[in-house]
């Protein structure tokens, strides 16, 4: 997609000048995007000796060597995606309170993190790991929990990589741009960068998305705050609006009874969050643990952002918004396009549009890297040469990326929003091992494998029971409608419901825990824990960690700063 | 991984000159008659009691790491500040509630925000706190 393509285009069809000012913005931030993403392959890049060597991490990590204004942007741009920035204002839209956990989950999940991410920094960058599923086979010693682990959560990415394509597309239709063409032509894009930069292209990029985003925030805090009455008058309309709904239709603050599905979602969410690869990634590219932990402590600025955007489902309400075709995900675009001027909402757009690309890249490299060390050289070819599996994880994140506009474009949208809802469910399944096991290798590797087949089980299972409810309590659909279970399924008579993926861990845990009992006990034959202790404490500038940071960066520098 | 096809594989003795888990160049790798096995501060939280063969079980294991007594185990009680971010945005009854409002924003709402602020802070406290620092 070039400018002049969009430009001739908007002046042969002669849309109105307001969609012409928004598509030159887009189509100059696109180029911006193709010249950045092919830049970075240059970006701190070493000689073709060290590639050879490093490969993998090279291309799947960005050489590991990512200080903290870096690592900042990168996991901003990893953790808060298009699609957050587009649905949490939605769903405060369509529920009032009940959709703002979004934040209380971001808040929970850093200090939850902050135990178990630096420990697993140290422990990947002792071994040379990329993904969990090599961790997993080194703590528990087990190929079939491995294996498990890594189809598990590349099962559960896939359909999060759609969703980012799908809010790439409302942003195309609030454009006008609708169609496949549009989506294919910035999927291309995004292909082309990720195989040919890796982890460097969506680095660079999310510094452009953070400028945009920043841009976006000073913009819609000045507009929403003096028009539209202010805020007061925002939620005093909103509050009005929500009295006038049917019980169950959405409240200003939470009703009683639906608290305890609040927070066990915001908890179910938090737990699963740092679980996905694309995030263990863009972790895994930090430099040392203190960059880890200092990003923790300064990421949480994102949340404010996402909150933000998520009181902007108020002000739909209170502008009278209305969802085009009654996709409520359109919300935000709609209130923007009705809103703003064209300059503004075509800067706001691109900033979304550059929100979907960064995830969707890295969550295809995480994918990609994840088969390649978990699948491809456990089971097809354990004499993989180091660049060789880059060119395996390479062709990988291609195909996974055809796999999830395949989606997008053949199913309905609704279907990539249904799959991503089980695909939480089943990513949390991989915490027993992934994350306690960071702590401990009490578990039994056969109980690990059998818990984590019941999690899985019992969470597509439960999430089976849920139909979905449209307008005036109707059954849309009696299936996989929703991700907070009714207890009432267990014969209580209440009507509390929650989050399906917790209540499928609680299964889970209790079957390893019970399964490692009794293999202890019948002597079952155990795996070995190859990892030793100091490795989870182990730090940038020990002997064992010559990685790519002093190899890039010239470990003289990096030793006179860092000299223990 | 690459080189132990059934999980059981007998600890690495010779070992290749690359070793196969780090990938770093061998050389500063102590040989295993040179070995001794580690003193370890009993109560960490890696040193979990079981029968199986762990890194405790395993003093076999050829040492990777020049220092590991320099190192502290992550154990300090500013880690129990975390709780305070983590339990306390999940107690709903605290703040669903719509006033006191803030610039028009009901309590729900600013409360939450507000949650970000402090929970950032008590991690940022709480990473500054532990950091390591040179000897």
């Amino acid at each position: 997609m070039n400018a002049a393509g969009i430009l001739s285009e908007a002046a042969g069809l002669n849309l109105p000048t307001r969609h012409g000012d928004e598509l030159l913005v887009l189509a100059v931030m696109f180029v911006v995007v193709i010249v950045l993403g092919f830049a970075a392959s240059r970006w701190r890049r070493p000689d073709n000796a060290l590639l050879e060597r490093w490969g993998l991490e090279e291309w799947g990590l960005g050489g590991r060597a990512f200080g903290n204004p870096m690592q900042f942007f990168l996991l901003g741009g990893d953790l808060y995606t298009a699609y957050s920035f587009i649905a949490v204002p939605a769903l405060v839209y369509g529920l009032g309170a009940a959709g703002f956990y979004a934040v209380a989950f971001a808040v929970i999940a850093y200090p939850l993190v902050f135990l178990t991410v630096p420990r697993l920094w140290s422990v990947a960058h002792s071994h040379g790991f990329v993904s969990y599923a090599e961790f997993v086979r080194a703590r528990f010693g087990s190929r079939g929990l491995s294996a498990l682990v890594a189809v598990t959560a590349i099962v559960a990415t896939l359909p999060y990589i759609a969703l980012q394509l799908i809010g790439l597309r409302v942003v195309f239709e609030t454009l006008g741009i609708g169609g496949d063409l549009p989506l294919t032509l910035a999927f291309g894009v995004l292909a082309f960068f990720t195989f040919n930069s890796g982890l460097r292209a969506p680095a660079l990029l999310s510094i452009l998305k953070d400028i945009l985003l920043l841009v976006t925030v000073v913009v819609l805090l000045e507009f929403f705050t003096l028009n539209l009455g202010g805020w007061p008058h925002i939620f005093g309309v909103a509050t009005a609006s929500f009295a006038h709904r049917p019980p169950g239709e959405g409240s200003i603050v939470l009703p009683p009874g639906t608290h305890l599905s609040y927070v066990s979602l915001a908890l179910g969410s938090a737990l699963s969050n740092f679980l996905y690869p694309h995030v263990l990634t863009g972790t895994l590219a930090a430099r040392n643990r203190s960059t880890v932990r200092t990003g923790l402590s300064t990421l949480p600025v994102y949340t404010l952002l996402l909150g933000f955007f998520g009181l902007l489902g108020f002000a739909a309400i209170a502008a009278g918004t209305r969802p085009a075709g009654g996709d409520f995900t359109t919300i935000l675009p709609q209130l923007l396009e009705t809103s703003l001027n064209g300059w503004s909402a075509g800067l706001i757009f691109a900033a979304l549009a550059i929100s979907a690309l960064v995830p969707a890249s890295i969550m295809s490299i995480g994918v990609a890297n994840l088969f390649t060390r978990g699948i491809y050289r456990e089971f097809i070819r354990p004499a993989a040469s180091p660049s060789l599996e880059t060119q395996v994880s390479r062709i990988a994140s291609l195909l996974v990326k055809l796999g999830a506009l395949a989606v997008v474009l053949l199913l309905t949208p609704q279907f990539a929003v249904d799959l991503q809802l089980t695909g939480g469910v089943l990513i949390l399944q991989i915490l027993p091992a992934a994350a306690i096991g960071l702590h401990t290798n009490w578990f039994h590797r056969s109980a690990l494998i059998a818990g984590a087949v019941a999690g899985l089980a019992s969470g597509i299972l439960m999430l089976y029971q849920i139909p979905s409810l449209g307008p005036g309590g109707v059954i849309t659909s009696a299936h996989f409608g929703g991700d907070s279970w009714p207890l009432a399924h267990l014969g209580l008579h209440t009507g509390v419901t929650l989050y399906v993926g917790l209540l499928a861990l609680g299964v889970n845990l209790t079957v390893t825990v019970a399964g490692t009992v009794i293999c202890r006990w019948l002597g079952v034959r155990d795996g070995e824990d190859v990892t030793s202790a100091a490795d989870y404490l182990a730090d940038e500038g020990d002997p064992t960690i010559h990685r790519m940071a002093e190899l890039i960066d010239g470990t003289q520098r990096y030793q006179a700063r860092h000299a223990r | 991984m690459r080189d132990a096809p059934d999980g059981h594989q007998p600890q690495r003795q010779a070992g290749p000159p690359w070793d196969p888990w780090t990938r770093a160049p061998a050389p500063e790798r102590p040989s295993r008659l040179e070995f001794q096995p580690r003193a370890q501060p009993p109560p960490s939280p890696e040193s979990q009691p079981s029968g199986r063969s762990g890194p405790l079980a395993a003093p076999q294991r050829p040492a990777r790491h020049e220092a590991p007594q320099a190192r502290r185990p992550e154990r300090s009680r500013w880690y129990l500040l975390l709780l305070v971010a983590l339990v306390i945005p999940l107690l709903t009854p605290l703040y669903n509630r719509i006033s006191p409002q803030l610039w028009g924003l009901p309590f729900f709402y600013w409360c939450q925000m507000a949650f970000v602020v402090m929970g950032a802070s008590v991690t940022g406290i709480v990473q500054l706190a532990t950091r390591r620092r040179r000897p």
